[in-house]
């Protein structure tokens, strides 16, 4: 390890690990650009770089392009990425309380944690974790996504029934395009645009970030008449949005419970940063006392969801390097970029190619650090948006939709797929139908299908399977624990609390 | 938000009862092997999930006292007031507007249809410093379709190009 590091740090490997993290949170911020656009686009020009600096480049622009999703949901509720759709269910409010570099400070910091804990368990246990992802096939994933239902109702706000309804239409919109198993046609409406199903990004800027523009045009148009808000005087603002180090590790166990559910997800190929944010939001929701309060400010919903998916991003390395399998379209990417390198991920890369490998463990922590003061020095740059009006921001973030979502296929469909989106998602917006839930069901229900339909046949339909297996069998006792939790516990101590209150202010 | 529950309950139900008997069945085939779920299965389930739910929820809202009421309340804040007149006719505009952007954009192309599209939001939300509109309007669409050729290699939708 030591020799890793003396191999990179250099001021030529530390400079392109600052050039790739500025450019991830530059892409970052672009609503429906993120990481993977990022890594897709800039690939080519490491062909000319060492591999070791190649690699730190891509690195860098990983994980600045995890975090940098952030920045637009906490300034004006467009997460420029899904999975900082749960960042913006906290941040926002705390941005509309004055607090925007606050809860920018707050997602940076607890990124870094996510981001350098991954690392750690990526250069210690590599090799062993990644034998255990392998012994998970499709039974398994069908009970761990059956589980991840359950998050529904944490993430469901008040209204549990509104939660679900959101979350079934997710599932159903999923289910439309070809079948996964068959490839017959379902839900098609006889377009050939509908064959790859309802695209995600389009779907997920549309509801998300869009629509929330669209509500605050409105906002606008209403208010137009209204004198502006002036802004807080500058020592004022400073005072307001000072991050104690003490404030930050109140919370360290919800740090650490979303930095370990991001490292799990990660390691197991194909559930996504976005799950494991809203995994990381919902556990966090239902283990805090000040639960209740989630969506209204509080920073540990910010850590919660900021630490999970930034853990995604070095645990997705683990079956990447050790078995050569990507985890996640981001970690295929890297993949090609180690390839391309002359470097091939697998069993034997750790052997052939061991000094290599610790450069570049050295260099994911270097990046960690690199991130940590450029995202500090951004996020002044950042908080001075604040003070663009809106009239010129919002229209400027429709326009960046548009592009964000054009870019990756070139088709006109993902445009007006967006523009639907946009529109249900401010009708939904408006009746208190949770989005997230709507996002959360579109990203399971396919997987779930996929999955379930898998062991059904690699089963010649015996579902008992699902019993035998000891992890299918914990996660699905795990399920009914938090069904009867959800489902009658905590309805049940609602009403009684309800009724005590009502009976005590009749008395 | 009451009567809300009770509209979007409804028509929720009938939608979901629409999909449940018309099409889903009319768009799914059956399965192809005999060991394999129906491709209607999960779409079936969830649609049959969103009927059951949408009418225990028009149901308790049209019984709901105040209390009941303010429990089916959710997590948006004040920005979730309902569905009235305003917010439909906001939805209406939104309609126009964005057919009329995607139609401009398909068959002219980015930069005229975002320039019209900037302009006319910063006047409907108030601006009247008309050199900023066209500032704004001009500049951004011609950078950013700029910049999205040079850094991404990708031509946005224009009939020139």
């Amino acid at each position: 390890m030591i020799a890793g590091f003396e191999a990179a740090f250099t001021l030529t490997n530390l400079l392109y690990i600052c050039v790739g993290v500025v450019l991830g949170i530059i892409f970052g911020v672009l609503p429906g650009m993120g990481s993977v656009t990022a890594l897709a686009v800039l690939i080519p020009i490491t062909f000319y770089f060492s591999p070791l600096s190649a690699i730190a480049f891509l690195v860098g622009i990983n994980k600045g392009g995890t975090s940098g999703g952030a920045i637009p949901a906490i300034l004006i509720n467009a997460p420029g990425t899904p999975e900082a759709a749960a960042t913006a269910m906290d941040g926002y409010p705390l941005a509309r309380e004055g607090k925007p570099e606050k809860a920018m400070k707050t997602a940076l910091y607890s990124s870094v944690f996510g981001d350098t804990f991954s690392d750690i368990v990526l250069i210690l246990l590599a090799a062993p974790f990644a034998a255990i992802a392998l012994r998970f096939g499709p039974n398994e994933f069908t009970t761990i996504i059956l589980f991840s239902f359950t998050m529904i109702a944490a993430l469901a706000g008040r209204s549990l029934v509104k939660g679900l309804i959101a979350a079934a239409l997710g599932v159903f919109l999923s289910t439309w395009g070809l079948d996964p198993v068959d490839s017959t046609e379902r839900m098609t409406f006889g377009t050939i645009y509908l064959y790859d199903g309802i695209p995600l990004l389009p779907f997920a800027i549309g509801t998300l970030a869009l629509s929330s523009v669209l509500s605050q045009l409105y906002d606008l148009r209403r208010d137009r008449h209204k004198p502006p808000v002036p802004l807080p005087a500058a020592a004022e603002f400073r005072a307001e949005n000072r991050l104690t180090p003490a404030e930050f590790w109140r919370n360290w166990k919800t740090l650490i419970r979303s930095a370990c559910i991001g490292t799990g997800v990660g390691i197991l190929p194909g559930l996504g940063v976005t799950l494991a944010a809203f995994l990381g939001y919902g556990a966090a929701r239902r283990a805090s006392p000040r639960g209740e309060h989630f969506g209204t400010g509080e920073l540990e919903g910010i850590q919660a969801t900021e630490a999970a998916n930034s853990a995604v991003v070095g645990a997705n390395l683990i079956p990447t390097i050790a078995l050569g399998i990507p985890g996640n379209v981001a970690a295929a990417l890297l993949i090609g970029a180690f390839m391309i390198h002359g470097v091939v991920p697998g069993p034997l890369m750790m052997v052939n190619h061991a000094e290599l490998i610790y450069s570049i463990f050295a260099s994911m922590l270097m990046a960690n650090l690199v991130h940590l003061v450029i995202g500090r020095i951004g996020i002044r740059v950042w908080v001075q948006f604040v003070r663009i009006p809106k009239h010129i921001v919002l229209p400027s973030v429709v326009l960046l939709c548009v592009v964000g979502v054009y870019i990756p296929t070139n088709s006109m469909f993902d445009i007006a797929m967006l523009f639907v989106f946009a529109g249900v998602g401010y009708l939904m917006r408006k009746s208190g139908f949770s989005l997230v839930c709507l996002v959360i069901g579109f990203l399971l229900g396919g997987n779930f299908e996929i999955y379930l339909r898998q062991t059904v046949l690699i089963n010649k339909s015996d579902l008992s399977v699902l019993f035998t297996s000891p992890i299918s069998l914990t996660f699905i006792i795990l399920t009914l624990v938090f069904m009867w939790h959800f489902g009658f516990r905590s309805p049940a101590r609602k009403r009684a609390l309800r009724k005590s209150e009502t009976g005590g202010e009749s008395a | 938000m009451r009567r809300t529950h009770i509209w979007s309950g409804g028509l929720l139900a009938l939608v979901s009862a629409w999909c449940l008997v018309w099409l889903i069945p009319e768009s799914t085939a059956p399965a192809q092997s005999e060991l394999d779920l129906s491709p209607a299965l999960i779409p079936s389930i969830a649609v049959g999930i969103c009927l059951v739910l949408s009418l225990v929820m028009m149901v308790r809202a049209l019984r709901a006292d105040a209390a009941e009421a303010a429990d089916l309340d959710e997590e948006f804040g004040e920005d979730a007031s309902g569905v009235d007149p305003a917010v439909l006719a906001n939805l209406l505009i939104w309609a126009g507007a964005s057919v009329a952007t995607y139609l401009f954009m398909d068959f002219v192309g980015f930069e005229p249809a975002m320039s019209l599209f900037l302009a006319a939001t910063m006047l409907f939300v108030g601006v009247r410093r008309y050199w900023e509109v066209a500032l704004v309007a001009i500049v951004a669409p011609i950078a950013l379709s700029q910049l999205v050729f040079h850094v991404f290699t990708t031509e946005l939708p224009a009939f020139w190009r």
